[in-house]
């Protein structure tokens, strides 16, 4: 089979691209031909970006130093109004460069932080003897208007960063250890991976059409359902109950089936809903992987007791096994179709 | 504008070939097959199979009773499974499509379990480890060899890519515990002109791609600061106090403003006061020794130049890592540091905003971001 193409018309991006996916090229000649298409001064936008983060990073650090180094000289009213001062400057530079420029941005964030900090000294200083949980939800819930008007992932990111970090505390202070708040903890993921996968396909190249967002929520949400599902395997073969479980493990059972059935909505929204190659790929990935390990803890026991014969034997089967179940997930990943579109910073590109 | 068949043209002169017929052949690579998931993917089943593997020769051994003489069977399992697994790589599966395939990651598997065993065997032989100044640097070298001939021998990117990371490790901390500081100007001058070369040699082979991310990632972990001192050369907390001489200072400076010069594309390009900044930028970084950070964003340059993504990727990771590093282990009070902190970051703004006036972006490099 060939297919017919014009020899004399310009070499395109997407011709680069396609050569090197199909393997027709190697890497170092997709980038040779980049080059020669589209050659790059040294310095781009990159190089602005970066040293943006970088000089207000360390500058940041820097007055955090400072406090740390003068903190217990410093009294309370000091204390205070220096973060509030810095969170007032923070907002005002934020509305004065706007929202949709990504100095405002950094400073809306900025602002977020130091509410937290603000919290934290004050509850320090007055020792209000209030939970921890308490200060995250304060803050989740503080930040929360201007997180909805920043226009910015980042800020997204750190919102749900303090509203994940709520639900452990909480759930370790006025519950126990028990595995089950991973449940709610996949469910926040999922919903930040769908949600904002769903805005950016409403309105694409809008600024909620960022990939890394998605990817990133996504991983988490399964890094939670795989744990879930892994300890359910795990409890199941070997009866295996954390001691200081506060149900004693009576709802374990039910939070194996909840990640489970997380992990098969995952599927459903990567595979069927947006058909996102990336995602579909950290989906596949992770469950190859569960997989692998809840064989190997589920026959490794039975396979590996029969002394030499059953190392060898038990050895060798358990790695074509494993071979299995990783072909297997490259197969089922190939048997699906996902769309083309490109996200803004073409990162989901095919 | 570039047309497909000057494209053809200048990428056979460039030394990869290619021609019209592959052009308009059909066939694509799935899904599964590409991209940096195709790499994970196969390096985790890889690694998962060489544990159970791994327990399947312990079995066997046990079986046949060679405790004793473990050494000798695990090399036999190792020079067995490597060589018919390079055999096949160098014959049947010496593209990558076919190396994509499922005999592709099962003949992978075995080259894994075949030099993992390698290794174990030689150090069993030697009866050593990778730190003992006992002959540690034996093994090193001989594994280094093995796989200096197996990259000529055949061409398996991701495993060659774990091999020539292990071996320039085990090498590192061989020196380490072997050598005196009289190999370190010697090794340093030969892992930049490596890095050269390998820069210069990329576009003729794959595998020389895997060869400069090695060689950087190494780099740039061995620019690691110390407690203040660069690590460089020896890993096992001996550090090499490097005296600054002016000549030495003449020569770095030098053999950096060069490369800057062949990166921006000549000297008559240096004229712009932008390029001057940079310099300067890199001087002050320099006499701070902080030249994990010059690594960095030199790396993050090239690969923005090179339309190298990876290379910007291992940049980007190792930057804050070298700052953190940095003011992490300078030896000074928190109130020094914290000046330390803001001084360099208003300098950085101001520097930023000073650049920003001189050079403003097109659109199309607003685009390129």
């Amino acid at each position: 089979m060939t297919k017919n193409i014009d020899f004399d018309q310009p070499l395109t991006d997407g011709d680069i691209e396609g050569l090197y996916r199909d393997g027709k090229i190697p890497r170092a000649g997709m980038q040779f031909l980049k080059q020669q298409t589209d050659p790059r001064p040294l310095w781009g936008q990159w190089a602005d970006r970066l040293s943006l983060v970088v000089g207000a990073t360390l500058m940041l650090a820097g007055v955090i130093f400072f406090f740390a180094f003068n903190w217990k000289d410093m009294a309370g009213w000091q204390k205070l109004g220096l973060i509030n001062l810095g969170l007032v400057a923070c907002l005002v530079g934020a509305v004065g460069r706007g929202l949709d420029h990504v100095v405002g941005q950094a400073l809306a964030i900025g602002a977020s932080v130091l509410v937290g900090v603000f919290m934290a000294v004050f509850g320090q200083i007055y020792q209000t003897g209030a939970d921890a949980y308490q200060l995250f939800m304060m803050w989740s819930i503080l930040i929360f208007p201007w997180v909805m008007m920043s226009k910015s992932l980042a800020h997204w990111t750190l919102w749900l960063i303090v509203f994940n970090l709520y639900l452990i505390t909480v759930w370790v202070q006025s519950v126990g250890d028990g595995v089950e708040i991973q449940v709610a903890l996949a469910l926040v993921g999922l919903l930040a991976f769908g949600l904002q996968s769903q805005f950016a396909r409403t309105k694409p190249n809008g600024w909620l059409d960022h990939n890394w967002f998605s990817w990133v929520w996504l991983f988490y949400a399964l890094t939670c359902t795989a744990f879930l599902v892994g300890f359910w395997a795990f409890k199941l073969r070997y009866g295996f109950d954390f001691g200081s479980d506060p149900f004693d493990g009576q709802y374990q059972h039910l939070a194996g089936l909840s990640g489970l059935a997380l992990h098969l909505v995952a599927y459903h929204m990567a595979f069927q809903h947006f058909k996102n190659i990336v995602s579909a790929q950290i989906w596949t990935l992770v469950s190859a992987i569960l997989t692998s390990a809840v064989f190997v803890v589920v026959f490794a026991e039975w396979l590996l007791d029969a002394g030499e014969i059953g190392l060898l034997f038990g050895g060798l089967f358990m790695a074509g096994v494993v071979v299995g179940i990783f072909w297997g997930g490259i197969k089922f990943l190939n048997a699906h179709k996902f769309t083309t579109r490109l996200a803004r910073g073409g990162a989901n590109a095919k | 504008m570039l047309s497909r068949e000057q494209a053809i043209t200048r990428l056979n002169a460039y030394g990869v070939p290619f021609s019209e017929e592959q052009w308009t052949n059909e066939t694509a690579r799935k899904d599964g097959e590409f991209g940096v998931f195709a790499i994970i993917i196969r390096i985790i089943a890889g690694l998962f199979i060489l544990w159970m593997v791994s327990i399947s020769i312990a079995g066997f051994i046990a079986l046949i009773g060679q405790e004793s003489n473990w050494q000798t069977v695990t090399g036999i399992i190792g020079v067995l499974a490597t060589g018919f697994a390079g055999w096949k790589f160098r014959h049947s599966y010496n593209t990558l499509e076919k190396q994509y395939g499922f005999k592709g990651l099962l003949y992978l598997s075995l080259l894994l379990v075949g030099k993992s065993c390698l290794l174990v065997a030689l150090y069993g032989w030697f009866d050593t480890w990778p730190y003992s100044s006992d002959g540690g640097w034996i093994v090193a070298v001989i594994f280094s060899a093995i796989t200096a001939v197996s990259s000529l021998f055949y061409r398996m990117y991701l495993e060659a890519f774990l091999a020539l990371l292990v071996s320039i490790f085990l090498l590192d901390s061989a020196l380490a515990s072997n050598f005196s500081s009289v190999a370190y100007p010697a090794v340093i001058i030969a892992l930049v002109l490596g890095m050269l070369g390998l820069i210069w040699r990329q576009n003729r082979h794959n595998l020389s791609s895997v060869f400069l991310y090695a060689t950087v990632l190494f780099f740039g972990y061995k620019l690691l600061p110390h407690w203040g001192q660069t690590r460089l050369l020896f890993s096992q907390g001996e550090v090499l106090g490097l005296n600054f001489s002016v000549s030495l200072g003449v020569i770095a400076f030098a053999a950096t403003l060069s490369l800057y010069v062949f990166l921006i594309g000549g000297w008559p390009k240096l004229k712009s006061v932008q390029h001057l900044i940079v310099i300067v930028g890199i001087v002050i970084l320099a006499a701070l020794s902080v030249d994990g950070v010059l690594l960095a964003v030199a790396l993050m340059a090239m690969g923005h130049v090179r339309h190298d993504r990876v290379l910007w990727v291992i940049g980007l990771i190792y930057l804050p890592l070298y700052l953190v590093a940095f003011y992490y282990t300078l030896d000074a009070t928190l109130l020094t540091k914290s000046y330390m902190l803001m001084g360099s970051g208003v300098a950085i703004l101001l520097g930023r905003y000073a650049l920003s006036w001189i050079v403003r972006p097109s659109t199309a490099e607003v685009d390129h971001a």
